[in-house]
């Protein structure tokens, strides 16, 4: 399960904490709840969505109790396993800028963005999110927006 | 220059996204981190059934010295409270592990529930204290009394000076629970109002 899905939940955990002590932490946090959750899992959604689900469920305890962000997010935190030539470094910087604006928007929008980015249907979405799929609809929109400004403020 | 499409970005960025992340590194390290986890977990619980183990002990010692009817209760209710205390905090984290499978809201309903039964454990916590002492106390003057033991015996260090260091650290960490779990009462009903306020535009 873990090699199949765990580059998603890398991606989650920086979607939550912005440096590696919290990331390492937030792992471990995430793969526990994995391991205890597990033998719960009766088959009503797919295996991924479950496991997304708690790893967002886990890194939202988790974000309830620890510090804000740091004022500068270290660079380079999700390395990309292919060789760092020029492209790969500006890719790079775009992931980071990415991930640092997704980190900014609010929980319900930036979950949303997140699952949706992880390619999870606007109706599984909206089972997670216990609301409707017009709802996550209109959260996805407004977060699209958000991301585009935070991303040229970021360019700026 | 056009301002790009929707689907342009969501593609732009599911491209930049998906090529985050590295599942084989994840998958070796998991063992480790699961196992770290689970020595943790194992400690913890061990740490804190012994500091209950060893409170009803005492408690348990000092009741069969109890000298009248009303002390012996006082004693049975610090005791039974002791247990409860205990039996509550293991309940409450098993019941926040079972909630992290359910919706985003629902997880967090049951984490406000939580913290809110954390808090009230800590008053409870605020409550035994008192009678803890109050019950103990006559059992440590009469006891040094008889046994002739002045405060600084190994005896008195065993009956003494070792529970009241264990309430004292009871009372620091019901502190810590009580400031933790309001500070996250806060967090939770900011997260509560942005997962619940679509309509009014979250």
């Amino acid at each position: 399960m873990i090699r199949a899905h765990g580059d998603a939940l890398e991606r989650v955990a920086w979607g939550y904490v912005d440096n590696a002590p919290d990331r390492e932490d937030l792992m471990q946090e995430i793969l526990m709840a994995l391991w205890r959750a597990l033998p719960r899992f009766r088959g009503e959604s797919s295996l991924r969505t479950f496991v997304l689900q708690v790893a967002h469920n886990r890194s939202i305890t988790f974000a309830t109790r620890r510090r804000p962000f740091a004022d500068l997010p270290e660079e380079g935190l999700l390395p990309d396993p292919a060789p760092l030539v020029e492209e790969r470094l500006i890719e790079q910087q775009d992931r980071d800028r990415l991930f640092r604006a997704i980190r900014r928007l609010p929980e319900a929008q930036r979950q949303a963005v997140m699952l949706h980015l992880e390619g999870l249907s606007q109706r599984e979405i909206a089972a997670l999110q216990e609301t409707s799929e017009g709802n996550v609809g209109v959260r996805l929109t407004r977060a699209r927006k958000a991301l585009r400004a935070l991303l040229v403020e970021e360019d700026g | 220059m056009s301002e790009p499409t929707p689907s342009r970005d969501w593609e732009r960025w599911q491209a930049l996204w998906r090529r985050a992340g590295n599942a084989g590194a994840v998958a070796q390290d998991a063992p480790h981190q699961i196992a770290r986890a689970r020595r943790w977990l194992l400690v913890t619980r061990l740490v804190e059934s012994a500091f209950a183990g060893a409170a009803i002990l005492i408690t348990a010692a000092a009741l069969r010295h109890a000298g009248n009817p009303f002390e012996a209760a006082l004693g049975l209710v610090v005791g039974v409270s002791i247990g409860l205390l205990w039996i509550r905090r293991i309940r409450l984290r098993d019941r926040e592990d079972a909630g992290v499978a359910d919706s985003s809201p629902g997880h967090l309903a049951v984490l406000e529930s939580v913290r809110r039964q954390e808090v009230r454990l800590a008053h409870f916590i605020w409550i035994v204290l008192p009678l803890e002492l109050a019950f103990l106390t006559p059992w440590w003057v009469i006891g040094s009394r008889v046994h002739h033991r002045s405060l600084t015996d190994p005896g008195s260090w065993q009956t003494v000076w070792l529970p009241i260091l264990g309430m004292l650290a009871l009372f620091v960490w019901s502190l810590r629970l009580r400031g933790r779990a309001r500070a996250e009462l806060r967090a939770i009903a900011r997260l509560r109002e942005q997962f619940n306020s679509l309509e009014r535009g979250g």
